[in-house]
């Protein structure tokens, strides 16, 4: 089960959407932050990195809500990257290469991390606020205080947020 | 001004600040004790949307706290305070053994856990933010920290390629696995050249100002094969190795085995029960005699086997790559 409809099944909630949405908030987020950032200097090679980095962030995102539990190290991301069907695997194995990587590689790169992000943020039952900004750092971290108290409210153990994170 | 705050002064003007605003924001919790700017920024890159990254070494703090934020403007500030000691204790723990390669020195064990050997990436090239703020590391520790990271490199580059080997046996396609090595094989000569592993998108930023000759960018990322491989590896003086002796198949992270009664399950990465024990592991070519390369190879595919280094075969080998050995 990979994405719901409301009404949300409350154990899927908590253990596998809100650790998704935090991968999201720090691995995706950031990196489409990069890509901008990049953008700006007219870094390709970085840019396409950065693109590389937001993809892989949405891979492991969707594992998490297919059930995949706690950190992938990044060689099994690899190999399931490599091997999976999934749409995002297939758009980092065609990435260009970023040794040498131009504005029109950088570009191609960027919208495919960007169309992915979206696509994973429309299936995710919460929106995490940009946490690395000053405006979005303590309501994220309200945030993840109620899902705290939501999996104490269903039995479950706290979470080590640290752990949902390439 | 001292040398250390020009290079942090420079650094951060990269991200439009000062070591004046830094500490006017921080305040106490950039004075708790020695604090340097670690990171992207303190190696020479960053960019305008790059973090300032701070480790602060503070009496008090019982263990590596986590992570702590605050912001100027739209700039963010990550500090992460350690007990005052803590970067000794873990320089203390590099073991002085080491074999001389074509590519440098490279330490014979790797004592430590991925936490501490991305910790020490960030010191080698950590700048002092206040005046008087001796260098976490003298010379001579540096070269010895180095010699380990390069042989964490090292270990990397085996991994990525026993991985594509296994796979490339297989009827998949191992395309995605051979330029995940070839990036392993740059990382592996950006941290020979002085430059060790950091955040992943600076690889080629890395690899340019380590000054890597394009012609093995080129073979590296153009890379389809083992015989590919074993070129640019015996090029770099590391000749007939066999990556896959080198390693283990184990059961993959997440996984276990879990009995309920009489009844025999194995719990895998994506939280399924399945009927029956894990698959076994063992030596790579025995699980390839075993189960063939099309099930080794969805076995890792699904996480049910992971390749693990043996750093104890890999120290033999890098022994017998010594220069002049």
């Amino acid at each position: 089960m990979t994405a719901q409809a409301p009404p949300y099944d409350a154990l899927w909630f908590a253990t596998r959407a809100a650790p998704a949405a935090w991968v999201y908030v720090l691995d995706v987020q950031s990196s489409i932050a990069d890509i901008e950032a990049a953008e700006a200097d007219e870094d390709w090679p970085t840019s396409v990195e950065a693109a590389s980095e937001a993809l892989h962030g949405v891979f492991y995102a969707r594992l998490v809500l297919a059930g995949y539990q706690g950190k992938c190290p990044r060689d099994e991301l690899a190999l399931r990257v490599c091997l999976s069907d999934a749409p995002e695997a297939a758009a980092l194995r065609e990435l260009p290469d970023s040794f040498g990587a131009g504005r029109d590689d950088a570009g191609r790169a960027a919208e495919a991390a960007r169309r992915a992000a979206a696509a994973l943020e429309s299936d995710l039952p919460i929106t995490v606020p940009v946490i690395r900004t000053a405006k979005g750092f303590f309501p994220s971290i309200r945030i993840g205080a109620d899902i705290e108290a939501l999996r104490s409210r269903l039995g479950l153990a706290p979470i080590d947020w640290m752990t949902w994170q390439l | 001004m001292t040398e250390s705050s020009l290079i942090a002064e420079q650094a951060l003007a990269r991200v439009g600040t000062t070591l004046e605003e830094l500490h006017k924001h921080g305040g106490s919790l950039l004075t708790a004790g020695p604090a340097y700017l670690v990171g992207s920024l303190a190696q020479g890159f960053g960019n305008r949307g790059s973090d300032v990254d701070l480790h602060i070494f503070s009496p008090g703090v019982p263990g590596p706290a986590p992570p702590y934020l605050f912001f100027i403007g739209a700039l963010t500030v990550d500090v992460e305070h350690f007990p005052l000691s803590y970067a000794d204790d873990v320089l203390a723990r590099l073991p002085e053994a080491g074999v001389v390669t074509k590519l440098g020195r490279m330490a014979l064990d790797v004592p430590l856990g991925a936490g501490d050997t991305a910790r020490l990436t960030r010191w080698c090239s950590a700048v002092p933010i206040a005046r008087d703020t001796p260098p976490i590391m003298d010379d001579e520790r540096r070269q010895t920290a180095m010699a380990c990271l390069l042989r964490s490199a090292f270990t990397a580059v085996v991994s990525a390629w026993a991985t594509a080997e296994l796979v490339g046996r297989s009827r998949r396609d191992a395309g995605h696995l051979w330029r995940v090595c070839g990036r392993a094989l740059l990382s592996l000569a950006g941290a020979a050249a002085g430059y060790p592993p950091i955040g992943r998108k600076w690889l080629p930023a890395r690899v340019a100002r380590a000054g890597i000759a394009e012609e093995l960018v080129r073979s590296a990322m153009a890379m389809s094969g083992s015989a590919d491989m074993a070129a640019l590896m015996a090029g770099l003086g590391f000749d007939a190795l066999d990556p896959t002796s080198l390693c283990r198949l184990e059961g993959g992270t997440g996984t276990a085995d879990v009995r309920v009664g009489r009844e025999r399950f194995h719990l895998t990465a994506l939280g399924t029960l399945e009927a029956g024990r894990r698959p076994e592991g063992g030596p790579c070519a025995e699980v390839l005699a075993r189960s063939g390369p099309d099930e080794t190879a969805r076995l890792l595919g699904d996480g049910l086997l992971r390749v693990v280094v043996d750093e104890g075969a890999l120290s033999a080998a890098l022994t017998s790559c010594e220069v002049g050995g």
